[in-house]
């Protein structure tokens, strides 16, 4: 089922191209939205939360215009970036305010206001005003105000940002959870690590294109043209290398001190040999890593394509 | 329609909030308290001389109808539309399930009650304190209903226009406090103040404004000679017209000059709720 679907999307401000030719369908569960600060991130979100119409194709969300249908964004949880409030109100007030613009009536506002706060772990601090709030109580105020509606799609614009360990420990596991519970969530980021704690499923977007969507290691398979990297650790690095080196799937190997890194050009290949020559005994093997599964060492090999 | 009359009343009494209890609305707040205290002050040293009627209308023209209102009234519009787009919380009103229109209109209503408090508190006690100085007897003529209502119904219908003229210049433009600046010191005080001849004064707010309070104010018959005089450019004496017969020939009768003004708010608010609807107000081209 899809939740979300970008067909054919471009949207330019002025002269500058924000996103290019975006096409995409997002169902249930958690997707990762990564690429570095000015690649579009936020203008796919914003799009999709109905704040910007493309220049060039059409967004829909539950196969409705989120532009111009303004019942369908009830569905959609949107989390900015933006971390500015009406700044002397007291955080349960605003949560309350912004409810009752999802059509609850007033004791209904105060009802899933409490719900929404505790979610969050805002409940402690629900009398604070929002200009004495932290920014991790503004991170957290924002993702209450996100679950008002009950949506089907989330759209969190960097969630962890300005968040403590904890804080990004309660807001990940909440994040799973909504994916677990069937929603479409999309979380972008620009920061790899935090994207990887909350789901395998990416999206990597540079420069406004997309450049490639799948698990890491799936993506990690789409490109042909970088050499894999692979640490092995053995007891007698020279003497491995020398049969690694012999094999045509290598390109080229480094000696290091308690192993050795290997250049792989065909990964099929390399690993069925490897797996002969790391049983015999004598060269001790005690370890193989890929190195650049990675999610930066992928976006990496993505950007500079 | 309910749902869309619901969260324009949700936007609005937001709005209202807001701005009755921000720094600015305090400053035009204060500005309408100190015309209450010049007219006080005035009424008190020469109501004696000049008549009550007259001063009030003097000042109130002067002061109230063609400085402080249009002021007052195009910042606070300008302001609770332009402040949250720049600031970018409008963001979590856009992306509520609340019709766009529903948002501006809010925000127009919420300028306009907030204008019509701040300017009518001043208003009120400006009438009242006109009222109570001359009540010894030591000023001659009272302060009549006619001269109030005149100003009042001007002040009360005057702020609509404004507010809509604010509002569209808000979602309309960038640097929309410059436009409104412009629009109340260059056209409604130069352009307002032209011969009535060029014509080109009779497309301003503030000569409806002024048309109601001189065809009203019955009882301030120095203040109509005063007006009369100067809508025929000083060529009164000379042509040998009495006030009387210029304000009946030359200036429009009261509902005409209220049409004018709602019909102007409409135009104005029908552009800003439409440019409101199309335009997109979330560049986010500095973010991701």
């Amino acid at each position: 089922m899809t939740t979300l679907s970008y067909r054919l999307v471009s949207k330019w401000y002025g002269n500058v191209l924000g996103v290019s030719q975006v096409d995409l369908d997002i169902g249930p569960g958690v997707l990762g939205l990564l690429g570095v600060n000015g690649a579009g991130k936020s203008t796919l979100m914003k799009m999709a939360a109905g704040l910007l119409k493309p220049s060039l194709g059409e967004v829909r969300v539950l196969g409705e215009d989120p532009r111009n249908q303004a019942s369908v964004r009830a569905h959609i949880g949107y989390c900015p970036e933006v971390d500015r409030f009406y700044e002397g109100m007291r955080v349960e007030s605003w949560v309350q305010g912004m409810a009752r613009y999802f059509g609850y009536s007033a004791r209904g506002a105060k009802e899933i206001t409490n719900e929404v706060l505790a979610k969050v772990g805002m409940s402690e601090n629900r009398r604070k005003r929002l200009s004495e709030c932290s920014k991790g109580m503004r991170q957290r105020t924002k993702l209450a105000r996100a679950m008002l509606g009950k949506p089907g799609l989330y759209l969190l614009d960097e969630p962890l940002t300005g968040l403590d360990p904890l804080g990004r420990h309660d807001i990940v596991s909440l994040v799973r959870e909504l994916g677990r519970q069937g929603n479409s969530v999309i979380v972008s980021s620009h920061v790899l690590e935090e994207v990887e704690q909350m789901t395998d499923q990416l999206v990597l977007i540079h420069q406004g294109r997309l450049m490639a969507r799948g698990s890491i290691s799936e993506i990690r398979d789409q490109i042909q043209d970088q050499p894999r990297k692979m640490a092995i650790g053995c007891e007698h690095p020279r003497r491995m290398g020398r049969e690694l080196l012999a094999l045509p799937s290598v390109e080229g190997i480094e000696i290091q001190e308690r192993g050795l890194k290997v250049h792989v050009l065909e990964a099929g290949a390399f690993f069925q040999a490897l797996t002969k020559i790391a049983a015999d005994p004598i060269h001790g093997v005690h370890s193989i890593v890929p190195l650049d599964e990675g999610l930066d060492a992928v976006f990496g090999y993505l950007v500079n394509k | 329609m309910t749902g869309f009359v619901r969260t324009t009343w949700l936007v609005a009494l937001q709005s209202l909030r807001i701005l009755l209890g921000s720094k600015k609305s305090l400053f035009f707040f204060g500005l309408s308290l100190l015309y209450a205290g010049v007219m006080a002050l005035v009424v008190f040293r020469f109501g004696d001389r000049e008549g009550v009627n007259e001063l009030f209308s003097m000042l109130t023209l002067i002061i109230m109808v063609q400085a402080l209102m249009p002021l007052t009234a195009m910042y606070l519009s300008i302001s609770a539309i332009r402040d949250e787009i720049s600031e970018r919380s409008i963001v979590f009103l856009l992306s509520a399930p609340v019709p766009r229109p529903a948002i501006w209109l809010g925000k127009y209503l919420a300028a306009t009650v907030s204008s019509l408090v701040i300017i009518g508190v001043g208003f009120f006690l400006a009438a009242i304190l006109s009222w109570n100085l001359q009540g010894d007897l030591r000023f001659g003529a009272q302060l009549q209903a006619s001269t109030v209502s005149s100003f009042g119904i001007g002040l009360l219908v005057a702020p609509f226009a404004y507010c809509a003229i604010g509002s569209f210049f808000a979602l309309s433009f960038k640097r929309a406090m410059i436009w409104g600046a412009v629009f109340v010191f260059a056209w409604e005080s130069f352009a307002g103040s032209t011969p009535a001849q060029s014509g080109v004064r009779s497309a301003t707010v503030v000569d409806a404004i002024r048309s109601i309070a001189i065809k009203g104010s019955v009882a301030a018959t120095g203040f109509r000679r005063e007006m009369a005089d100067w809508i025929t450019g000083g060529r009164l004496w000379m042509d040998g017209m009495s006030p009387e017969a210029v304000i009946d020939k030359m200036v429009p009768s009261i509902p005409h000059s209220i049409w004018n003004v709602l019909l102007t708010a409409l135009i104005y608010l029908g552009l800003a709720l439409l440019i409101g609807s199309r335009k997109d107000y979330e560049s986010g081209e500095q973010n991701g």
